[in-house]
């Protein structure tokens, strides 16, 4: 700022008015104006909010480092589910026939997407791996992206699920929770009934028995043969079980402490050999409390902790964060990046961009393209590279750092934003709390105490309510008196860690106001952008056309206008997002629909001015030179005729914010998930005075933004108004 | 100038016939069934009862919902009706069938006689041949199911035979009956029913013996379908001049010219002859008033089965009387009564004019240009247009009143609040503007100017909450004003003092939000204004005069600077119309916005319309008036 000031006197006599366009003129008596330079510096800023926000608000870390055993779960079952999925939709597409187009294009999208997100998940689980495990599984991943190589009705079906079987069955072990499932499913399918409400096979082979030795009992001779027969009936099934069990067994003996190991594979043997046993007519009565005892006892055995040097999986380090950006998101940074880099080369680099050869002061579309192309390909770049996928809930992350809190570990660590909540991250236990900053001891006390977490034994909350108030004296009194102080830093410190620390509060779903305004923040942002740039295509089209040929079309246009302008725009704004198309996503249908509606004063404007140039001689020359209508309306004399329309954009950017907040206030707007500022307001709607906060932030956001925008409105109109020159 | 008005008032008509069709179009297209709404039926698909269907249908018939949207390629006369009537006796479930038969018995009835006979011999000639196949069928199927030793193949093979005789009805036989069960069910079923191809037939001779029975001169035919039709024939050939057009405006005239002691016997006369009669009565009932205008209602109701026969009788008076005494009605009994007979007579009217607005297809013949006409006329956006002429708003689905009178009821709110509100902000805003161009640059117009720009840019929503949250009671404001209503639950007792307390109390805090706005915008205006004339050389002039200050500024520069601003006064209108839909739903005021709102919400199209259209034609004249008075104020200006 400071060295352009400086420059300014300097440069301007010499070139002002010789070889610089409109627009450079108007940035130069723009820039006089400090109040609307701060009003921009404002929206720039509040922009990059929007467009940052995934780096300032989320509930990912952006770094986690650990012995990350859940995180190679999740993607086991991730691999396990698009492996399913694919093998559907392969089958699916083999007999395409029965297919109608749409769902024929259905399924193809969404192979194409399994395919290519298959081999990705797959090398991300040989990232978690080391040594000998990596390299098998780069084997098998390679193997596995020749089979998917083939379209999907040429898909070797066998194969595939051989292989698929196979990583699954030798990785899938890996990560403890699934194996330790792979035990105890077969165990509960064998002791429980089944979900359709059909009696256990433990139970059905404990009838048999029992009728078999009532039969022999009585000597009933018919009745012994259709128990055994019922038996023999089950025996194939309790084998097939009584397999699947030692297998996994097995494999989660690699996992336990020598002597745990030993210990499971014993009774693994034994209790395989139990079931199989109850199969047999006439064996022990008490089998079926045998299995029960066993049981019990492999399932205490697999949940022991994996000792560290059991585990297959290393420390690891993860970017969520960055791993769950998605195209358009990275396409918003780098334009973004872009235009601050122009701003720069325009501004302090002057001197520099002196050298280039071209004039980037210049905005032509052309130099707009060179801005736009980066931003486009490095979103397309990041979508083909990243295949996107469902990111793991935000308190899955959540848990590793409490638990991180809670035992420090030297080797492990974890980053968050600024601000550590998902934009829908529900926190029950911490809804309606005002900013954490204000809150007051009680509130913090009921906090502590939450439902499912209790206060420890022989607590009461007026003890640590008392010992939270407390200065330092009455702390030592209660150290005297109550055994509450050791454990009550601890307690505070564990419960009301900075992961529940809210700067803005939460509303009544427990969501963290701040991020959800971040969050916001970006569409509220692009609701104006995106509308208002409908609103001067389509005013500035229809305004041309009317101001250009007169007449008839005059008139049309002119009706059509003063029609819209009748209608309420309620009613307009309404009714046309009910009619919108399904395939437009809702929150575009709000910035379509404002796109629509409100251009009314953007082509009377243009219309005006197009009467006022008409009659001009440049006009007429061009005209006379035999110039297409179009070439005069567009090339001619639009130049000429956008500045009051874009000044009226620029305040309609306010107005479309102001429109599409109010909307939402009223609940008729952005509909939740999503969250705009007016959403959030909406949550405080009729419950302002128990949730202030929730009142307060959000209307500040929209106040601070359309004041900003109103104005760079006026200094725009200023400086573009020649009379207003100073 | 009046060349100007009557251009600006034609332009004005077109543009507001532009806002009906848009408002129309807009609220059609969203998607929804505003019969459902009518008829308050939750969920239209689940509950699929034949009860719900027709109850939708009648709605959809009320609502003018089953004619097209704007244009009507096909519209229905009276030989279409018929032959359609025809059609449905014929075709379709039993149901429909007698839906059929009651619309003809209620409709068209003798109206359309002799196409009812034409049809009747033909359908009847054509049932002969399937019906003999019918027996035959069924007989050889008879014969493979007494078979024992039949193989499913043949047996099957039999019933298919019957079933494409009688394709879509048959016996209820479940998928999983064996062969010969379902042989035997279609047995049993085909015996019963060998006279399935003269079903719709059969419907139509009952229909006939409706409408002209035995005791009326009708003839008393029985036996076979054929044998009917014929008798029917050869009936129509006697009575066919009783039913010729001649003749029955012969009997109409008499009727309408006989004295007292023969109306009776003649009204008979035209009950014998049926639906035919109704277009001449309603031709006489059209260009006549008075008595004649009454008779003929009179015989049309007794025809049509309706109650609007325009007659009020001692029991319409006594019941009246009865809601006088009851509702404890003030003034002359006498007076209340008539009132509300002339009320009932005027809704008679119109319910009657809707009626045959909706019914005159069944009973006469169009010509082509008035077939033509219709094509227009009878559709959705043809019946509400025709309603909106003649100045008649419909009845909210939602609220089940009439829309004109909810809208009189809330208007006075929102047209209060707003009228407050925008005097209000002339009153503040005008000097403040005067004030700050006057003393351009100083420190009272710097922060008058940054002031006025942050109250520009404040959502009125916040502004709103933020004052229920602070000034309407603990724990976060101090107990100062209501934060919702109008006025008190029982202002109505109040006395009159009081009352206008409770409501200055009450309405402080939405005039307040509704104001601030204002206030800023028409003061930027103003200051705006004021800089531009004060620049102006007749003010250097009035100043090198040596006049007072206060005379350059109040009575040089502030009446000429206040053009602008007199001319968004013609907005009051509007405005005051429209109401304000977020302020009156952040209090809780029951103002034409929430009005709207709540209309939105339910899909009470109806109600939308009438709201919109009004608003449309109240800014309509606001803009008009906003340029004459551009006029009247600046003689420069002149309208062409």
């Amino acid at each position: 700022m400071t060295t352009a000031t400086a420059e300014a006197p300097a440069v301007a006599p010499k070139v002002l008015y010789s070889d610089q366009g409109f627009w450079t003129i108007a940035w130069r008596q723009f820039r006089k104006d400090r109040v609307s330079v701060i009003g921009l510096v404002t929206v720039a800023l509040l922009v990059a909010l929007a467009t940052f926000s995934p780096f300032i608000a989320n509930g990912r870390p952006y770094q986690i480092t650990g012995v990350l055993t859940n995180f190679y779960a999740n993607e086991v079952a991730a691999f396990g589910d698009w492996h399913g999925k694919y093998r559907e939709v392969a089958e699916d597409l083999s007999n395409a026939k029965s297919l109608s187009p749409i769902e024929k294009a259905e399924r193809e999208a969404n192979a194409d997407r399994y395919r290519a997100g298959l081999p990705s998940i797959l090398r991300r689980m040989g990232s978690y791996m080391k040594g000998e495990d990596a390299r098998h599984l780069e084997e098998l991943t390679v193997r596995y992206e020749k089979l998917l190589a083939a379209a999907p009705p040429a898909l070797d079906r066998a194969a595939y699920e051989a292989l698929g079987d196979e990583i699954e069955e030798r990785f899938g072990a890996f990560a403890f929770e699934p194996a330790y499932k792979r035990v105890s499913l077969p165990l509960a399918r064998f002791a429980f009934p089944a979900n359709d409400g059909s009696p256990a096979l433990l139970k059905r082979s404990l009838d048999a028995q029992e009728e078999a030795r009532y039969a022999k009992e009585d000597g009933d001779k018919k009745a012994l043969a259709a128990a055994e027969k019922k038996l023999a009936a089950l025996a194939p099934e309790a084998d097939k079980i009584a397999r699947t069990v030692e297998s996994s067994g097995k494999h989660m003996a690699a996992f336990l402490e020598p002597a745990d190991s030993k210990a499971l594979e014993e009774t693994i043997a034994e209790l395989g050999k139990t079931m199989r046993a109850l199969a047999v007519p006439l064996s022990d009565a008490e089998l079926g409390s045998r299995f029960n005892d066993l049981s019990s006892k492999v399932d205490a055995l697999a949940r022991k902790p994996v000792p560290p040097e059991r585990q297959r999986i290393p420390r690891t380090t993860l970017h969520p964060v960055f791993d769950y950006l998605t195209g358009r998101e990275v396409g918003f940074v780098v334009l973004y990046a872009t235009v601050i880099l122009v701003i720069l080369l325009r501004g302090p680099f002057a001197r520099v961009t002196a050298r280039l050869p071209f004039d980037p002061s210049d905005l032509g579309l052309i130099r707009l393209g060179f801005i736009v192309a980066p931003a486009l390909l490095a979103a397309f770049a990041w979508w083909a590279t990243v295949p996107e996928r469902e990111p793991p809930a935000d308190t899955f992350y959540k848990k590793f750092a409490e638990d991180l809190d809670a035992h420090p570990d030297a080797q492990s660590s974890i980053s968050f934003a600024p601000v550590p909540y998902g934009e829908n991250e529900n926190l029950q236990y911490d809804k309606i709390s005002a900013p954490t900053w204000l809150e007051d001891v009680g509130h913090k006390v009921k906090r502590l105490r939450e439902p499912d977490r209790p206060l420890p034994q022989g607590v009461t909350e007026e003890q640590l309510k008392a010992w939270m108030e407390g200065d330092a004296a009455s702390r030592a009194k209660h150290d005297q008196n109550v055994v509450i102080a050791p454990w009550a830093d601890e307690l505070v410190k564990k419960r009301l860690t900075r992961y529940r620390y809210h700067w803005l509060g939460t509303d009544n779903n427990g969501r963290d106001v701040c991020t959800r305004l971040i969050m916001g923040s970006r569409i509220s942002l692009s609701v104006g952008f995106v509308s208002v740039g409908l609103n001067v295509l389509i005013g500035v089209f229809l305004g041309c056309l009317a101001g250009y040929f007169r007449g008839w079309v005059d008139i049309l246009i002119s009706r059509f206008t003063e029609v819209l302008i009748c209608i309420p725009s309620l009613v307009l704004i309404l009714t046309v997002i009910v009619i919108l198309p399904p395939w437009i996503p809702a929150i575009w249908g709000i910035m379509v629909t404002l796109g629509l509606i409100n251009w009314t004063g953007e082509m009377r404007l243009i219309r005006g001015e197009y009467l006022r140039l008409i009659n001009l001689d440049f006009v007429t020359a061009g005209r006379a030179l035999g110039l297409s209508n179009a070439r005069v309306i567009f090339r001619h004399m639009l130049p000429n005729a956008m500045a009051p329309a874009l000044v009226a954009a620029t305040f309609g950017i306010a107005g479309a914010i102001l429109t599409e907040s109010g909307l939402s206030f009223l609940g008729l707007g952005i509909q939740p998930p999503a969250a705009s500022w007016g959403s959030v307001l909406n949550e405080a709607f009729g419950h302002e005075k128990d949730m202030w906060w929730v009142t307060i932030f959000p209307g500040f956001m929209i106040f601070v933004t359309i004041t900003a925008y109103n104005l760079v409105g006026e200094g725009f109109r200023d400086a573009t108004d020649p009379r207003l020159r100073k | 100038m009046w060349q100007y008005l009557v251009k600006r008032l034609f332009l004005l008509l077109v543009t507001l016939f532009g806002i009906c069709i848009i408002t129309f179009l807009l609220v059609t297209l969203a998607p929804g069934d505003p019969a459902a709404t009518y008829m308050g039926v939750q969920q239209v698909g689940s509950a699929k009862g034949r009860a719900t269907d027709t109850v939708l249908k009648n709605a959809r018939e009320t609502l003018y919902l089953d004619r097209p949207v704007i244009l009507n390629t096909t519209p229905n006369s009276r030989a279409r009706i018929a032959r359609k009537r025809v059609k449905e006796l014929s075709e379709g479930t039993d149901y429909a069938r007698q839906d059929a038969q009651e619309a003809i018995v209620g409709g068209i009835g003798t109206a359309a006689l002799d196409i009812f006979i034409d049809e009747a011999q033909a359908r009847a000639q054509q049932g002969v041949e399937p019906a003999t196949k019918l027996a035959v069928a069924v007989a050889a199927l008879e014969t493979v199911a007494a078979n024992a030793s039949a193989t499913a193949v043949e047996l099957d093979a039999a019933v298919k035979t019957v079933k494409t005789l009688v394709p879509g009805r048959g016996p209820r036989v479940s998928g999983r009956a064996s062969s010969a069960d379902a042989a035997k069910a279609w047995v049993t079923w085909g015996k019963n029913h060998l006279d399935e191809p003269f079903q719709g037939v059969n419907a139509l001779l009952d229909t006939l013996a409706r409408l002209v029975p035995p005791d009326k001169d009708g003839p008393a035919a029985k036996g076979t379908p054929v044998e009917r039709a014929k008798v029917w024939a050869q009936w129509w050939e006697q009575h066919k001049a009783r039913f010729d057009p001649a003749t029955v405006d012969k009997a109409v005239a008499a009727y309408m010219s006989a004295p007292e002691a023969q109306q009776k016997a003649r009204l008979a006369e035209l009950e014998k002859l049926g639906a035919v009669c109704i277009a001449p009565l309603m031709a006489i009932y059209q260009s006549s008033t008075g008595e004649q205008h009454r008779l003929a209602a009179f015989a049309i109701s007794l025809i049509a089965h309706n109650t609007n026969d325009l007659t009020p009788r001692q029991t319409h008076r006594d019941e009246f009387a009865a809601e006088w005494a009851d509702k404890k009605i003030g003034g002359d009994k006498e007076k209340y009564v008539d009132a509300q007979i002339a009320k009932m007579l005027e809704d008679q009217e119109t319910k009657l004019s809707r009626w045959w607005f909706r019914s005159e297809e069944e009973f006469v013949e169009f010509s082509t240009v008035r077939q033509m006409g219709r094509g227009f006329t009878q559709t959705q956006f043809g019946n509400w247009f025709r309603q909106l002429v003649k100045l008649d708003f419909g009845t909210s689905l939602a609220h089940r009143k009439n829309n004109l009178d909810l809208i009189k009821e809330r208007f006075p709110r929102s047209a209060w609040l707003n009228f407050f509100s925008m005097m209000l902000t002339y009153l503040i805003a005008i000097p403040i503007g005067v004030y700050s161009a006057t003393n351009q640059r100083s420190v009272g117009d710097r922060i008058s100017t940054i002031g006025l720009f942050v109250l520009y840019s404040l959502p009125s929503f916040w502004v709103g909450s933020i004052l229920i949250m602070l000034l309407t009671g603990p724990p976060t404001g101090v107990d100062l004003f209501p934060s919702r209503g109008y006025e008190d639950m029982n202002a109505a007792s109040f006395d009159s003092w009081a009352r206008f307390k409770d409501w200055v109390w009450h309405i402080t805090l939405p005039v307040l939000c509704l104001t601030y706005g204002g206030i800023a915008y028409v003061s930027r205006q103003m200051r705006a204004g004021m800089l531009e004339v004060i620049r102006q050389d007749y003010i250097r002039t009035a100043r090198a005069k040596g006049l007072a200050e206060k005379v350059v500024v109040f009575k040089h520069a502030m009446r000429n600077s206040l053009i602008p601003i007199i001319t968004l006064m013609a907005f009051l209108l509007p405005h005051m119309f429209g109401g304000s839909v977020i302020i009156e739903s952040i209090f809780s005021i029951d103002g034409l916005g929430k009005l709207l709102f709540e209309a939105i919400n339910q899909r009470d199209l109806p109600l939308i319309m009438t709201e919109v259209v009004i608003a449309g034609v109240l800014t309509l004249i606001g803009i008009l008036l906003a340029d004459i008075m551009y006029a009247i104020v600046d003689p420069r200006i002149e309208l062409k």
